[in-house]
């Protein structure tokens, strides 16, 4: 199934297209001080948990939009999504729709905390949802499925990040669609103010509680099973 | 007397063709309703209960994707051959069943549509068509795939009825699934066991579990826990049963993982820096590649 997805790389034409949304605000979308997300974070402890999702880190994990490097460093981001779901979808499941394998690793959710923050300031967003994102191609063509890339494709969606960032520095980050379910994500980067955002309440493991209740619920919507590593030993072959 | 689905209407979600521009029609399964759609160039019709066939889901795919979709939207009006696929809930994608020739046959009577390619049509079920008049036998593939793909990238509302399964059946339902994602890894690399390495082993200690133990504890070979039983997958020896040194760069890149699962399956799945290839297809003729894929991995630390 990875063979059904193709991503081209950005063209200057596009990222002239994403300069000119900006500076227009068709792709532009303001985003007020206080506003909800959930994040989700591999942590040592809960208090480790809470105290990270508050920033932005420059790690060199390769995600969808990150890294992003500045002078070959990476700068500090962060990713939260609009529900609970959401923010689990984009993390801990965000290959179970695409491997093959209706298993979710014990990796996955070893150490992961879901916290719930609001932003401390007002951000100003570049638009890659639909369907502003039509902005960045011209008239009658196909708008790069940036959210909905795969895994495999994240190459090209970084890239896709390191352009626009450098032709939009001003862009706090970006906001766009899950891919997973219903409902939006953002990413952030922040090279100057790393702090973004304040935590309201406890950190959840995904893998007890009701952190696991929701996880489990959220994979069996794909068919899928998360293999906390705790189930019982299954029969002899 | 209506169609249902052993409880429920049964309900249409069609993708319907003018002028080469797709549109969506969604509503129940009646003979007023079916023979009005047939009436128009269909490039898909899917039914099943509300909850997997009131979604969007076909509709959404070809808004998003609509190259997968575009040889769909050269049908002719009145197809007189489809192609029929069936997907049920509990597990695969859709499955070709059968080509149904002549539908307008069928459409005096819906009941005879649900009596295609399956026998009972229940809730975790979902039918489509396809026209097949400019297709071979031979596209079934092609067109299950571009099924599978769209479904995919849409949660079914079939959750729906999953949601209401009551709490311990669910628990029950997931060691299931375990059980049998773990059984289908397995099988698809095939294994030796404890036994199979002692005996191609020189060691001359009699105990076959401990000599596989002292080669898997230090991770110079993978072992999956499978029941009491560990499990080694063949793909990492040599044909005389020997052990390939690259195992242990990845190994120990690939950790912690007690009972070897999730390596195995970081072994099966299409890999980023592998270009989107699994890792066991690279490792017969480049293992350098996948040594490097496994370093790139994290598994632990802050991300």
């Amino acid at each position: 199934m990875t063979d059904g997805f193709h991503l081209d790389p950005p063209t200057t034409e596009n990222l002239e297209n994403a300069q000119r949304g900006w500076r227009t605000g068709t792709l532009r979308v303001s985003i007020p001080a206080e506003t909800e997300y959930w994040r989700v974070l591999r942590a040592p402890s809960r208090a480790d948990a809470l105290s990270y999702a508050e920033v932005c880190y420059p790690s060199d994990a390769n995600n969808r939009f990150s890294p992003v490097l500045s002078s070959g460093a990476p700068i500090p981001s962060a990713y939260a999504g609009a529900s609970e779901p959401i923010a689990l979808w984009e993390v801990v499941l965000r290959n179970i729709r695409h491997g093959g394998i209706k298993r979710v690793p014990r990796h996955e959710t070893r150490d992961r905390y879901l916290v719930r923050v609001k932003t401390l300031r007002a951000l100003e967003l570049l638009d890659l949802r639909r369907p502003a994102i039509s902005a960045l191609v011209d008239p009658g063509n196909r708008p790069p499925d940036l959210s909905a890339a795969w895994p495999v494709a994240y190459e090209t969606t970084r890239l896709w990040a390191q352009r626009l960032v450098e032709r939009i520095p001003q862009a706090d980050g970006f906001i766009y669609e899950s891919h997973q379910v219903p409902g939006e994500c953002i990413v952030l980067f922040q090279p100057t103010a790393p702090k973004v955002f304040a935590t309201i309440g406890d950190a959840v493991p995904v893998d007890e509680g009701t952190g696991r209740k929701l996880l489990e619920a959220q994979a069996r919507r794909a068919n899928a099973v998360v293999d906390f590593g705790d189930l019982p030993d299954p029969p002899e072959t | 007397m209506p169609p249902s689905a052993k409880s429920g209407p049964v309900f249409l979600n069609a993708i319907v063709v003018e002028d080469r521009v797709p549109q969506f029609r969604v509503g129940e399964l009646t003979h007023v309703n079916l023979v009005s759609l047939l009436a128009k160039r269909v490039a898909a019709l899917t039914w099943g209960a509300r909850t997997t066939a009131s979604s969007s889901w076909l509709w959404n795919a070809m808004v998003a994707k609509p190259e997968l979709f575009d040889p769909l939207l050269n049908v002719p009006s009145h197809a007189s051959r489809w192609m029929l696929f069936r997907k049920d809930f509990t597990g695969g994608g859709f499955q070709f069943e059968t080509m149904v020739e002549d539908i307008d046959r069928l459409s005096p009577q819906p009941n005879g549509l649900l009596s295609l390619g399956t026998s009972h049509l229940d809730e975790s079920s979902l039918l489509t068509l396809v026209p097949a008049t400019e297709w071979k036998k031979s596209d079934a593939d092609r067109i299950r795939g571009y099924l599978d793909i769209a479904f995919d990238d849409h949660v079914p509302l079939a959750i729906e009825v999953k949601r209401a399964t009551p709490l311990k059946d669910a628990v029950a339902a997931d060691r299931a699934a375990l059980i049998a994602a773990r059984r289908e890894m397995l099988e698809s690399v095939g294994w030796f066991s404890s036994q199979d390495l002692a005996s191609a082993a020189t060691s001359t200690t009699s105990n076959a579990s401990q000599l596989a133990a002292d080669l898997r504890k230090p991770g110079r070979v993978l072992g999956v826990r499978f029941g009491q039983s560990w499990c080694y997958p063949k793909f990492q020896f040599d044909g005389r049963k020997q052990i390939i040194p690259e195992m242990k760069q990845v190994l120990a890149a690939l950790s912690p993982d007690d009972q070897g699962w999730d390596r195995l399956q970081w072994f099966l799945e299409p890999n980023e820096t592998l270009k989107g290839r699994p890792p066991v297809d690279v490792w017969e003729t480049d293992r350098a590649r996948v040594v490097d894929a496994a370093s790139k991995e994290r598994w632990n630390g802050r991300d």
